[in-house]
């Protein structure tokens, strides 16, 4: 258990634990991350009991054959994303993950960037927050609409394959009639409770993201790390570029937005609810 | 290229319905060149792809009053091949613009007819893409590294897909090409990975290889890379 991956050495302790309300007080960011609701929080399989657990044992020789890549799935983000002032963490981090996985299934090449607040706006107040369950509910069964500042976004629609784009943030701008219809291309199948801290490293390992919250503020988490014996998990922030640990991310980008939990971090997320989505939608005009 | 007659189809017809109210893409001469040159009288964000959607590398320029305004997009290509040039106007009370371009300069050396072959051999079709087909309940860490080291090497990434068996569409129907995937492979088990020619037939599958070296060798021998 003294393995230390090597990046450990150079990232800034000063994104280790952060205080996602005390920063978000101090830089004038928003938090948004409701808990469950009760009706939800079981909604989805759990995945201690459908999926592989490695033993704590094990955790080293495996995240050192992550290291040995470079980066894990830090690598398939196009862009950080940036939520303004609206407490959107939830589906910005949902939207965030969503294009992630799309990276893994189609290639980075083939990610759609998405508009959380096209989700947020019918799941939450102006002020409200919103869950995680609830934004799983929805990307199951709507999804969200793509950003209308993707070029690959505009050249669908130039290409007939879908009709309606959305800003990433403004609560208030209306969507379009029939929006409905693009965005089900843009949807996710399958999600999973992670309910340990074993069940959070097991999947990260096996390259699943996750979705997880504390302080008001939820984030996705793209890779493990050992310091010595101590677990970290490593996620992509939705607040910009002026916070966070700069990481390189798609195409050899380097970009800021990144921060570290430690293991009593992990735990905090699992016990009030955390998730893994396990696969997206494959648009019928998608083809390699 | 099979997609391309579709794709450009559709773009033209985007191009007919935003230009009828649009500030109109001005297509500039580039005497025989292979660079494309298309100004308008607004300014906004312009994006040139390829007809496989691939961004082209371009450079904007705002034109100053005394060259009449607007802006102009200039970028070098292939010769004869086409793009796509799409242009978003700052001032969001304009609608959208978009225009295809052929470049001139000389068309790429068309290969020789390649030889007859005799009617009873079947003709020989290259593999272009490939699909893997992991059942992600059972997948782990050594897939998942299968799967960097692919989406890492950008040319090879374009590729291939990685899909679950029970990939579906926006229509929650089952996935076209995963389920004839599945029909060809029969009862062979998963993870496996297949090659496909141009137009989507499956000449070739294997066992997926248990080491990311061993999936981009085998993918290397049959010219996808």
């Amino acid at each position: 258990m003294s393995y230390t991956s090597p990046i450990i050495s150079s990232i800034d302790q000063r994104f280790i634990d952060v205080n996602f309300e005390r920063e978000a007080a101090d830089t004038g960011n928003f938090c948004g991350m409701l808990p469950p609701p009760d009706h939800l929080r079981d909604f989805s399989p759990d995945y201690e009991a459908a999926q592989r657990i490695y033993p704590e044992a094990q955790w080293p020789d495996l995240i050192a054959k992550i290291d040995a890549t470079g980066g894990w799935l830090e690598r398939y983000i196009r862009v950080i994303h940036n939520q303004g002032n609206e407490p959107s963490c939830v589906y910005a981090a949902t939207a965030q993950a969503t294009q992630i996985i799309q990276a893994k299934q189609h290639g980075v090449d083939q990610v759609r960037l998405l508009s959380w607040i096209s989700g947020y706006r019918h799941n939450g107040s102006r002020t409200s927050g919103s869950s995680v369950p609830g934004a799983a509910v929805w990307m199951e069964g709507t999804g969200l609409q793509p950003r209308n500042d993707d070029p690959r976004v505009i050249a669908d629609i130039a290409a007939g394959r879908y009709k309606y784009a959305h800003p990433a943030t403004g609560y208030s701008v209306a969507q379009a009639s029939g929006w409905k219809e693009t965005a089900k291309h843009f949807r996710t199948h399958e999600w999973f409770k992670v309910s340990t801290v074993a069940a959070w490293v097991s999947a990260q390992i096996d390259g699943w993201v996750l979705l997880g919250g504390r302080d008001q503020h939820c984030v996705a988490h793209v890779r493990p790390m050992m310091d010595g014996g101590r677990i970290i998990s490593m996620f992509a922030n939705s607040w910009g570029k002026e916070f966070g640990a700069t990481m390189e991310i798609a195409d050899g980008i380097k970009s800021r937005g990144f921060g570290y939990d430690s293991r009593g971090k992990i735990e905090t997320m699992v016990s009030r609810g955390a998730w893994a989505i396990r696969s997206v939608v494959k648009p019928s005009w998608l083809q390699v | 290229m099979k997609r391309s007659l579709p794709f450009l189809a559709a773009c033209l017809f985007a191009c007919v319905t935003i230009a009828q109210d649009a500030a109109s893409l001005q297509v500039l001469p580039s005497t025989g060149k292979a660079v494309g040159l298309v100004r308008t009288t607004s300014t906004g964000r312009w994006f040139v792809l390829a007809a496989d959607l691939a961004p082209v590398k371009s450079e904007a320029f705002k034109l100053t009053p005394e060259a009449g305004g607007g802006s102009l997009i200039f970028w070098e290509g292939n010769p004869g091949s086409r793009y796509t040039v799409l242009f978003v106007p700052d001032s969001s009370a304009e609608p959208l613009g978009a225009t295809v371009v052929t470049l001139g300069g000389n068309a790429p050396v068309e290969p020789p007819d390649p030889p007859i072959t005799p009617p009873d051999e079947p003709p020989v079709t290259a593999a272009v893409k490939a699909l893997i087909l992991l059942e992600t309940e059972t997948s782990d860490q050594r897939h998942e590294l299968i799967r960097q080291a692919i989406r890492r090497d950008k040319s090879l990434s374009a590729k291939v897909l990685i899909l679950d068996p029970n990939t579906k569409d926006e229509s929650d129907q089952p996935d076209k090409q995963v389920q004839a995937a599945l029909k060809h492979l029969g009862n062979r088990p998963l993870p496996r990975i297949l090659a496909l020619d141009s137009s989507g037939g499956f000449v070739g599958d294997a066992e997926l290889p248990a080491t990311a070296e061993a999936v981009k060798t085998w993918l290397s021998e049959r010219g996808i890379k």
